[in-house]
């Protein structure tokens, strides 16, 4: 019985804390905006398919290059195709893309961050060992090897953003426990016997999701700021699939001539990336402690 | 033909161009006379994107020496150029030979040498008169160790009767041996070189129209004109007309379209789509827009090792369903339908009509008709591995791959960089491939790369014993005339029974030039055969 109340208290404040945090956001006009924004690409994307009057491989022939109009709202591109399926379904790749990425980096990296901090010793010197190799590299170059190693495909893709971005979150992760391993209710843990994994998992993790949020919200636009980039490079999503970055890439041959072929893709890029990390800025404004 | 086409009234065109090319070739020479004559003196420069890295013909087959090179060194057999011959069309002229006779059985052939060309003054060769030692020391020298050695491969024995003449005897006749004499790499050099007298790694001595005068690494390489060169225009006159000619070595393509925009390039040569030209065009209204039809194609081969494709009811069907005319027409802007040989060998490729009854005359039902008859009634899928050749290679595989799609055939696109692609190719690792060929300038090359056992483009392992006998007879075969008609026959009986790989379309070619320059004519063999007769205006 009194579990269960200790439950209901427990989910009851978990309740009232993701509420807060919406109030922050919703209070913030910059924030509020930027969630609308988000929330409608998000919507764009999802429903997609729907949306979107063409399929976004098919080619018109008898509609090349045409420029927007009634029909072809974006326009279309060199071989027919409907620009604004494509955009949709491009958008619906990248956020995939960068949904896959963070829930990775995350994963991967909140864990191994978590194990270096909180046990330290040789474990920790050999990840921050890693890590380091691993951070001489710029992201972006790490993410071009690796998709060319790897070759073109959306899944070498999430794998080589990933592989990129993971030692970040080790850092960060590992630095937040450092600071909470000081705290005194980990000491009174310890001494209630709790095994280090308990510790970890329900005093280390929670205590830092909050720093992990505002970095997932980040790397979500790079994440997709890096795809486009690995796709304008031939090494990201494979043809015929849209994705921003190719449609960037395949439009900067007209950009004299067609220029709606690089405009909308890249404004959609932009608002995404943008609202990305618009977002990013406010949660940490709101989840951080001094600005309560 | 596509409806694409017909909205755009190619059909109505079709019938005037030939009235149209008749009346301009017959008007347009003598108005061009009227205007102006070339005249000595002034200078060109042409951009070339790579520095060479070495001046030894022999060490390598790069394009950045081999086309440096023509400006200095000469042939025995050199390639005929003028408004009259196509890009890749290989008419022979005479070079440092002034003529040859051929046996009747085709295994000795016998070259007279110019007795007016002399080397350049450069030591130790000093302007000594050329003869024939120089020929058969050049020729053995690449046949020792040669990169181009394959090139001699059916010579038996070289002799120099005589300063004036080479005696070249087969083991086998060989039809392309003048060609493999005229070959971008064939270049001649002093017996100096070979006897320890100069590095020609760092060294140019030939007898060609222009004298090496510097070579800056990144910055530029710089020629004069030889006044000794033995070469004279149809006039009569003094060749070259040029007093200079300067290559620069820009190797970012948006450096070299600055460059050429601002005047600092006469002559453009490498890659150019057509988006990029009409920019340059916007900048520079008068420009020469010379194009040509490229001497190389894009090719699907379809592996029999996967099973559908060992029937060739299935490869008919897959080439019925490729629009290639509107293919060419929207994605590539231009350009020639494919054959088993090329479009831009004018004589050896089939005839356009031909070649659009073969390969351009998409037919879906009757595509569909055959794969029910393979027992696909249902369609197939397939993995159809593509080279990345760039954006406009990869609309194609994407074109191609919605036409398929339309007789019910699933092609899952497999994008791989060129190196692993090729490697791919070489192992038969692939069900289909789609890439560009590298260019050739004989028939006999597509066939004995394509379609003989061994060939090292015989990607889908093509050995059929009749064929095989075809190319052979048509590598023996003395009648040029007679051997034309051969390689048209094996071009049918290729479409017919071997349907493999499908050749798909060949790009067309920019080679812009300033309107300041006259008398230039590119050409596919590297080394700049039409510089010598290129003069300017001011």
């Amino acid at each position: 019985m009194s579990t269960t109340n200790l439950s209901e208290e427990t989910l009851a404040r978990r309740e009232s804390r993701t509420l807060a945090v919406l109030r922050g956001i919703m209070h913030e006009p910059v924030g509020l905006i930027a969630l609308l924004v988000l929330v409608a690409v998000i919507l764009l994307a999802l429903f997609a398919p729907l949306i979107a009057q063409y399929d976004p491989l098919f080619q018109d022939r008898r509609a090349v290059l045409r420029a927007p109009d009634v029909v072809h709202w974006f326009g279309t591109d060199d071989i027919g195709r409907d620009v604004l399926s494509r955009v949709l379904h491009g958008t619906r790749i990248s956020l995939f893309v960068g949904l896959m990425v963070v829930a990775i980096t995350m994963l991967v990296g909140g864990i191994i961050g978590l194990i270096s901090g909180f046990f330290g010793g040789w474990i920790d010197m050999v990840i921050q060992r890693v890590v380091e190799a691993l951070d001489t590299l710029p992201s972006l170059i790490l993410s071009l090897f690796i998709a060319a190693l790897l070759g073109p495909s959306v899944r070498n893709v999430i794998i080589a953003v990933a592989m990129a971005q993971i030692p970040r979150f080790v850092r960060v992760v590992r630095s937040e426990v450092l600071k909470i391993r000081a705290y005194d209710f980990m000491s009174a843990a310890r001494v209630l016997g709790a095994s280090p994994w308990r510790i970890i998992l329900t005093h280390c993790a929670p205590n830092v999701m909050p720093t992990m949020l505002v970095m997932g919200s980040l790397t979500f636009g790079v994440a997709i700021m890096t795809e486009a980039a690995l796709s304008f490079l031939g090494v990201g999503t494979p043809p015929p699939n849209p994705s921003l970055g190719t449609m960037l890439s395949q439009g900067t041959r007209f950009i004299g001539t067609a220029p709606w072929l690089i405009v909308f893709p890249g404004l959609m890029l932009t608002i995404s990336v943008l609202v990305l990390n618009l977002m990013g800025d406010v949660l940490r404004d709101v989840l951080d402690p001094r600005n309560r | 033909m596509s409806p694409l086409l017909e909205r755009h009234g190619i059909k109505a065109l079709d019938r005037l161009l030939p009235a149209l090319a008749l009346g301009a070739s017959l008007v347009l020479p003598a108005a061009l006379h009227a205007q102006e004559a070339p005249h000595h003196g002034g200078k060109v420069t042409i951009n070339i994107h790579a520095d060479a890295p070495n001046f030894d013909p022999l060490a390598s087959t790069e394009f950045a020496v081999h086309s440096r090179l023509g400006l200095a060194l000469s042939r025995l057999i050199e390639w005929s150029t003028g408004p009259e011959v196509g890009y890749g069309e290989f008419i022979p002229k005479p070079g440092l030979a002034k003529s040859w006779e051929i046996s009747p059985d085709g295994l000795t052939y016998t070259f007279h040498l110019r007795d007016d060309a002399v080397w350049q003054d450069v030591v130790p060769v000093s302007g000594r008169r050329f003869v024939a030692a120089d020929v058969v020391a050049t020729y053995e020298a690449i046949r020792e160790g040669g990169v181009q050695r394959g090139l001699l491969s059916a010579v038996d024995r070289i002799a120099a009767p005589d300063d004036h003449t080479v005696v070249i005897t087969l083991k086998r006749p060989n039809v392309v041996l003048l060609q493999n004499l005229a070959h971008q790499n064939m270049w001649i050099l002093p017996q100096e070189t070979f006897n320890g007298g100069y590095d020609r790694n760092t060294t140019v001595i030939g007898t060609g129209p222009f004298v090496l005068e510097s070579d800056e690494p990144g910055v530029a390489t710089r020629y004069v004109r030889n006044p000794a060169y033995y070469g004279r225009s149809a006039a009569g006159e003094q060749l070259p007309y040029l007093d200079e000619v300067e290559i620069l070595p820009l190797k970012d393509l948006n450096a070299r379209i600055m460059a050429f925009r601002a005047g600092q390039i006469d002559i453009w040569f490498g890659p150019l789509n057509l988006t990029q030209m009409e920019g340059i065009k916007q900048a520079v209204p008068d420009l020469q827009d010379i194009q040509t039809i490229a001497g190389n194609q894009t090719e699907l081969y379809l592996n029999p090792s996967f099973e559908p494709f060992a029937d060739i009811r299935v490869r008919q069907a897959i080439n019925l369903a490729i629009d290639r005319l509107a293919l060419g027409e929207v994605v590539r802007g231009g350009g020639a339908i494919g054959a088993p040989v090329g479009p831009a060998l004018t004589t050896q490729t089939l005839p356009e009509k031909e070649r659009i009854a073969l390969y351009g005359t998409p037919d879906h039902e009757k595509a569909k008709r055959l794969l029910a008859e393979a027992g696909y009634a249902d369609g197939l899928s397939f993995e159809f591995t593509v080279l990345n050749y760039g954006e406009e290679f990869v609309r194609e595989a994407e074109w191609i791959q919605q036409d398929l799609a339309e007789i019910g055939v699933t092609a899952q696109i497999r994008l791989v960089d060129t190196a692993s692609g090729q490697a791919l190719a070489s192992e038969g690792n692939f069900q289909a491939l789609f890439l560009i060929m590298s260019p050739f300038a004989e028939a006999d090359e597509y066939f004995t790369t394509h379609y003989l056992p061994g060939g090292n483009r015989n990607y889908t392992k093509v050995d059929d014993p009749k064929l095989t006998a075809m190319i052979e007879a048509q590598q023996a075969a003395v009648d040029p005339a007679e051997r034309v008609a051969q390689i048209h026959e094996i071009q049918r009986y290729i479409a017919a029974n071997v349907a493999n790989p499908l050749p798909v379309w060949a790009a067309v070619l920019l080679h812009p030039a300033h309107a300041r320059v006259k008398g230039w004519h590119p050409m596919m063999t590297q080394g700049f055969p039409s510089l010598p007769e290129v003069s300017v205006t001011d």
